[in-house]
């Protein structure tokens, strides 16, 4: 791209901005509008399909809250069991795409399809642009500008964007919360203490992952121990301290927003609920033998394809009858359907299920393209422009950004913190498919961390040419302090994160062997 | 402090202007209506296929002890209701059982001694005048102590009509009556 002529004072305003702007925030413009524009038309398919599955429940939830802040704004008695039965239901999610949508009702009650459809579409680019953003911020042009291509003009993905499932929601909040972590590392690796606020941003941004989806749980916990251990293993003195101090903080933020929802929802299920209640009925319905799962087989689906048409109905309703039979929480009934049902899952029968579920993870992202667009059911070329834009964006972002997981970087000390944590970030989210069935959507969440490491494998290829292009400038950021404050020397910390990256590899590729092994044979 | 450039200041007042315009939503929120969530998701847990008057048990018996039904209808010319009881062991099912059906009128009838059947499973026979019921209680293995739910009670009864054309009766969610032999929502 050349730069045009500059003429500043005939130009208006935003020609003027344009032609000072540098040329990575040209493209990145550039690839926003492309974003835009695909996405735009892309609205016409999906803009008057009404909200199916998990979506009603979101959409119920939200409805309730906007009644809650109605009820609060008004001083008017509070709806509670509206709110139980909508927001929380059987427990099942956590309540970010519910408060997502809340705004919405909020100033319109009767808000219709199109309306939801444009509100959460709207959201998603504005959270998407956010994102970049932040990346951009922290990483350079490069990463933001591949995470606004791949997964941002995947066309399942901006799909997605108008769906008020949260796992596509949740991907972002982790990539942002990605992008926390990184830059407290790099205080933590510089020697210096995090400030409070980036203690507290750490915490909303990991709350955040947490209410749009619990299966990010794993990924936000770890995240909050790599940063309280690299704290303790790094630092001295009073910076350890206040270091300790800022993560409590991001710790205590992470709770105080949490614990409203966790009180209620244990209220409502008269059981201890911290996130959800799910995690038995998954692992049973999952990995059980179907035909225990109720202490008997479960009643069957009713009405395949309606609203509750799917296999989590059966046995909800039925511990629901066992709850209403003894007076106990259905939780409790939950976990015991769990416990009966566990002896029937062996080491072949687990990894056999878990290889079906890393498929549904990661080998259809085009699965819901029927779901999305039902006027395009016929196969046409939209339709096909849809499934093979998506395999194919989603097929070099799965294969070229889990590469990550087997590499071993040591170029700088930057590059290793970026891939130690994106690992571990990708790492935590690919342990889903060892605990719930697989579905296509949930490599919506993988997908914008996915990218990040896409971005830094780019880098390290680009660096071993004689002639690198990405490799300094804006394209990737360097971090804003240098390294030579740290109480311990930089090649103790180098040497440790190569030993620690090369272990989380070994680790995935024995996982990958014993999973292929056990589940094949 | 360093003065603010214009575009921090610029960014300060979009900032206090949406919370300002989030609190004017907010307050203004009641004179818009209400929202109306369908609840399709947490439907109410519709009645037991016992006291729902659909397929009632026959001359009014009525079971009190918890349990709930898992399957019902038509095979072979007699009724297989299939329960689980919950709380109690096998012996004070079998117990209970027998008091429900006692209750109701019915006699105890001497089982035959070579019956087939799992070694695990205690059987039970009433009758009263020419309705017989049979019927056994076979507890749940593995059986762990606290365990809510600890056996199965399976019966033969007489077969039953409708006796109701509410909409309960053509929900199989609550009569349990899954099979063709059931009932889904067709004349009985």
């Amino acid at each position: 791209m050349s730069r045009p002529q500059s003429r500043p004072v005939s130009r208006p305003a935003i020609a003027a901005v344009w032609a000072s702007a540098s040329k990575g925030s040209r493209i990145l413009v550039i690839l926003f509008g492309l974003h835009l524009v695909v996405k735009a038309l892309l609205f016409t398919q999906v803009g008057d399909i009404p909200v199916c599955c998990d979506q009603v429940s979101y959409d119920d939830g939200a409805k309730a809250l906007s009644n809650l802040v109605r009820d609060l704004a008004g001083g008017g008695p509070l709806h509670l069991a509206e709110l139980q039965r909508n927001l929380v239901g059987g427990g099942w999610f956590t309540p970010g795409s519910s408060i997502m949508l809340t705004p919405l009702y909020l100033v319109d009650p009767d808000a219709g399809t199109t309306a939801v459809r444009a509100y959460l579409g709207i959201f998603s680019t504005l959270l998407l642009l956010f994102t970049a953003l932040r990346v951009r911020a922290v990483l350079g042009d490069l990463y933001a500008a591949i995470l606004l291509v791949i997964p941002g003009l995947i066309p399942m993905y901006l799909l997605f964007s108008y769906s008020a499932w949260g796992d596509l929601v949740a991907g972002l909040f982790c990539t942002i919360l990605l992008m926390e972590l990184i830059t407290l590392m790099r205080t933590l690796v510089a020697g210096a203490a995090p400030t409070w606020q980036s203690g507290a941003r750490f915490g909303v941004a990991a709350i955040a992952a947490v209410y749009a989806r619990s299966s990010t749980s794993l990924l936000v916990v770890g995240m909050g121990l790599v940063l309280g251990l690299t704290a303790l293993l790094l630092l001295r003195g009073r910076v350890r301290i206040q270091a300790v101090l800022s993560f409590t903080l991001a710790g205590i933020t992470f709770l105080a927003i949490l614990a409203p929802w966790s009180v209620f929802a244990s209220r409502t299920m008269d059981a201890r609920v911290l996130t959800t209640t799910t995690v038995p009925i998954v692992l049973a319905n999952t990995f059980g033998d179907r035909d225990r799962v109720c202490f008997s087989p479960c009643d069957p689906v009713q009405d395949p394809g309606s609203i509750r048409g799917n296999i989590w109905f059966p046995p909800m309703q039925y511990s629901r009858e066992v709850a209403r039979a003894t007076g106990e929480s259905e939780v409790l009934v939950e976990k015991q359907m769990w416990t009966y049902t566990r002896p029937s899952v062996s080491a072949q029968s687990f990894t056999h299920d878990v290889i079906g579920n890393f498929w549904r993870y990661a080998g259809v992202p085009a699965s819901f393209v029927r779901l999305l667009t039902p006027d395009q059911a016929d196969g046409g070329f939209l339709s096909w422009t849809i499934v093979i834009g998506t395999y194919l964006g989603w097929g070099i972002l799965f294969l070229g950004g889990g590469a990550l997981l087997l590499t071993v970087v040591r170029r700088s000390t930057d590059h290793q913190v970026i891939s130690l944590v994106t690992t571990l970030a990708l790492g935590s989210l690919f342990t889903q498919p060892f605990v719930h069935v697989g579905t296509g959507r949930y490599w919506t969440t993988a997908a914008p961390l996915l990218a990040v490491a896409l971005g830094l494998l780019v880098v390290l290829v680009d660096a071993r040419r004689t002639n690198p292009r990405f490799s300094g400038g804006s394209a990737t950021m360097s971090p804003p302090i240098s390294p030579d404050t740290s109480a311990v020397p930089e090649s103790v910390v180098n040497r440790w994160l190569t030993v620690a990256q090369a272990v989380l590899a070994a680790a995935t590729l024995l996982t990958v062997a014993a999973v292929l092994v056990l589940g094949l044979t | 402090m360093a003065p603010k450039s214009p575009a921090r200041r610029l960014k300060r007042w979009v900032i206090v202007a949406l919370w300002v315009l989030a609190g004017v939503l907010v307050a203004l929120s009641p004179t818009f209506g209400r929202a109306e969530p369908s609840g399709e998701y947490r439907p109410p847990l519709p009645p037991d296929a016992l006291t729902n008057g659909c397929y009632p048990l026959p001359e009014g018996v009525t079971f009190d002890f918890p349990y709930q039904v898992r399957s019902d209808g038509d095979l072979g010319g007699l009724r297989i209701l299939v329960v689980q009881y919950d709380l109690i062991d096998q012996d004070e099912a079998v117990e209970a059982v027998t008091e429900s059906f006692l209750r109701a009128g019915f006699a105890e009838t001497p089982l035959a001694a070579s019956a087939p059947g799992r070694d695990d499973a205690r059987r039970f026979e009433f009758a009263k005048g020419s309705i017989s019921v049979t019927g056994s209680a076979i507890p749940l293995v593995p059986l762990k102590d606290d365990q809510l739910v600890r056996g199965t009670l399976r019966l033969a009864l007489p077969v039953v009509e409708r006796q109701s054309d509410a909409a309960v009766c053509s929900d199989a969610t609550s009569t349990k009556r899954f099979t063709q032999d059931g009932d889904q929502g067709g004349a009985p």
